[in-house]
């Protein structure tokens, strides 16, 4: 649990100040009252409306690099106190997670970086500023590969 | 037995990458566009990885097999991953008894196995008197992702058995009674003996050894010493197993129906190393009966009635729904004639009951009137301050008062202090 928080600590920094500026705070407060009841809901609800912020702070013009900092910490926030709520109703709050929950923690974040420095560099690399549409192919060819492998 | 089955934790992400692209390809803006590659990156790691095959290994080890009621037992379970796999999720829920609770660390355990590791997870467990065989060990592996997850059951054998073990206890204050010589039951009757009784005046054939010397050397008068008589009697020990006695005061381990049988055993001990008859009964769901005897092997049948008899088990008889209480009082009364039939003549009764309601008083006073000199032992179990708690203090010491008041003392014990410390209290009271 205070895994998913700190998560969300890293989020707070970087929540853009687009018009909507109440979203992202409003997005934390979720994802905190999510995890404190133990409700995927309110913490899905809390990890939409930051991601939903950093989409319109992207289309006010905000900077991709924090935006998708912002992005990657609230899916890692969200990944976390998921984790940590299906945790608590299988094993009961006394149990002994400790080197469950490192890994688990270890892993995301692992993740989250690697996926972040890769969009980041595959953006770069595509012509960084302009919306190019090889970038644009790139990225629906690899929605339709995963969509096409959920049925394999 | 094992069962797999997806999470569908990831729910969803595909409608938020999928979204999140077509915003970015409808406002042309990049940096949304970057966002939905980190949103694609996501939707592909919910994917990454198909169920584990676990194969694991499990022991459990106790650090003491046969402990006493209300020891601490600590248990290791070990969990070894057999496979070739790295297993990063597993949860472990061990199957502990239901009889038993658990005194430190949990059950529970949630941890990560590379190929060929191990992990021991220690906890305690806390006895309670009677045969508890552990249940399977409920287990749940998950993937990287968590996308899928696996159930799986295994069965570890092991079994606690928890038999008090009957070794010196007091000796209750036994009425006086008349019955074979040979034991040692301090009587009124003075006479042969060893605990001083009383000094009267000299009668030709007194042994010469229990002249009162210090009364000759004063008045020079040659007196005798009496002793009081010393006999053995034959006791049966009741334990009030009922519905009603299984109460607790507050949230304190031990119910009624356990302090009797703890005040029991140590009274069976005791008695047995007086050289007295002892018996041992319970009424309850069942009647249970040990007719009075002696010697090695009556001390394990007595030993094996109170660690392992059903009318004796430590969780209360399940209330059926259309058991009325007309029902328990008729089966009472059966048991009750039961034992009366069985009961020796001239046999004292020693009824280990909390006193949880009239009918244990009642209890008490047929069986006195029945011709069985009874003494009630009752463990003190009503505790707190709630309006609840004090009034089933007043209700026993009235119990208690209305009991004295029918003859039969009553041996009120603070379960807090040894029961010899009780029973000497009342030896005093009763002189």
């Amino acid at each position: 649990m205070s895994l998913g928080a700190a998560a969300l600590a890293g989020l707070t920094a970087v929540g853009g100040f687009g018009w909507w500026v109440l979203l992202s705070p409003a997005g934390v407060g979720l994802l905190g009252v999510g995890l404190h009841h133990g409700s995927r809901r309110l913490l899905s609800a809390g990890a939409a409306a930051l991601v939903l912020a950093s989409v319109i702070t992207g289309l006010a013009g905000g900077g991709p690099a924090r935006l998708v900092v912002a992005v990657a910490a609230a899916a890692v926030a969200w990944d976390l106190g998921e984790h940590a709520i299906g945790l608590g109703e299988q094993l009961g709050p006394g149990a002994a997670t400790h080197r469950l929950e490192y890994l688990h923690a270890a892993t995301s974040v692992g993740v989250a970086t690697a996926a972040t420095g890769g969009s980041y560099l595959a953006f770069a690399l595509a012509g960084g500023g302009q919306p190019v549409d090889a970038f644009v192919l790139l990225l629906g060819g690899a929605m339709a590969l995963l969509v096409a492998l959920r049925w394999y | 037995m094992t069962r797999s089955r997806a999470t569908n934790r990831w729910a969803g992400v595909d409608a938020v990458a999928w979204g999140t692209l077509a915003v970015g390809l409808l406002a042309r803006e990049p940096a949304v566009l970057l966002l939905a590659a980190v949103g694609v990156a996501v939707a592909a790691y919910a994917r990454a990885g198909g169920p584990p095959t676990p194969e694991l290994q499990l022991a459990r080890e106790l650090d003491d097999v046969a402990p006493e009621p209300g020891d601490e037992v600590a248990v290791r379970l070990t969990v070894h991953n057999d496979g070739e796999q790295i297993l990063p999720d597993v949860r472990v829920v061990d199957g502990v008894p239901d009889a038993l609770a658990v005194t430190d660390g949990s059950a529970h355990l949630g941890t990560a196995l590379r190929p060929g590791e191990t992990v021991v997870h220690a906890y305690a467990v806390r006895a309670e008197r009677g045969t508890h065989a552990f249940s399977p060990v409920t287990i749940a592996c998950r993937n990287l992702g968590g996308a899928h997850e696996v159930d799986l059951t295994e069965t570890v054998e092991t079994s606690i058995e928890c038999r008090p073990s009957l070794v010196g206890g007091p000796e209750p204050p036994l009425r006086d009674v008349v019955a074979l010589p040979g034991g040692r039951t301090p009587t009124a009757a003075g006479g042969e003996g060893l605990e001083f009784h009383g000094v009267r005046e000299h009668r030709p054939g007194d042994s010469a050894r229990r002249i009162d010397w210090a009364r000759l050397a004063r008045t020079g008068e040659l007196a005798t010493v009496t002793h009081r008589e010393e006999r053995s009697a034959t006791v049966v020990l009741l334990v009030d197993a009922r519905g009603e006695a299984y109460v607790r005061s507050g949230s304190a381990p031990d119910h009624g129906v356990e302090w009797g049988v703890r005040a029991a055993g140590s009274l069976f001990a005791g008695l047995l190393e007086g050289h007295h008859a002892v018996g041992l009964a319970a009424i309850g769901r069942e009647l249970a009966w040990l007719g009075p005897g002696a010697g090695e092997a009556h001390r394990r049948r007595g030993r094996e009635l109170l660690a392992a008899h059903p009318a004796l088990s430590p969780a209360p008889p399940s209330t059926r729904v259309w058991a009325s209480r007309r029902t328990a009082g008729h089966r009472t009364r059966a048991q009750l004639r039961r034992l009366g039939a069985s009961l020796p003549t001239g046999a004292q009764v020693v009824f280990c009951t909390p006193l949880p309601d009239d009918g244990s008083a009642a209890i008490a006073r047929r069986l006195q009137a029945g011709g069985n000199a009874v003494t009630v032992v009752c463990p003190d179990v009503t505790g707190g301050r709630s309006p609840g708690a004090r009034l089933e203090r007043l209700g026993r010491t009235r119990r208690i008062r209305s009991l004295h008041r029918a003859d039969v003392p009553v041996v009120d014990w603070d379960p807090t202090e040894p029961l010899g410390v009780a029973l000497e209290r009342a030896r005093e009271a009763w002189r």
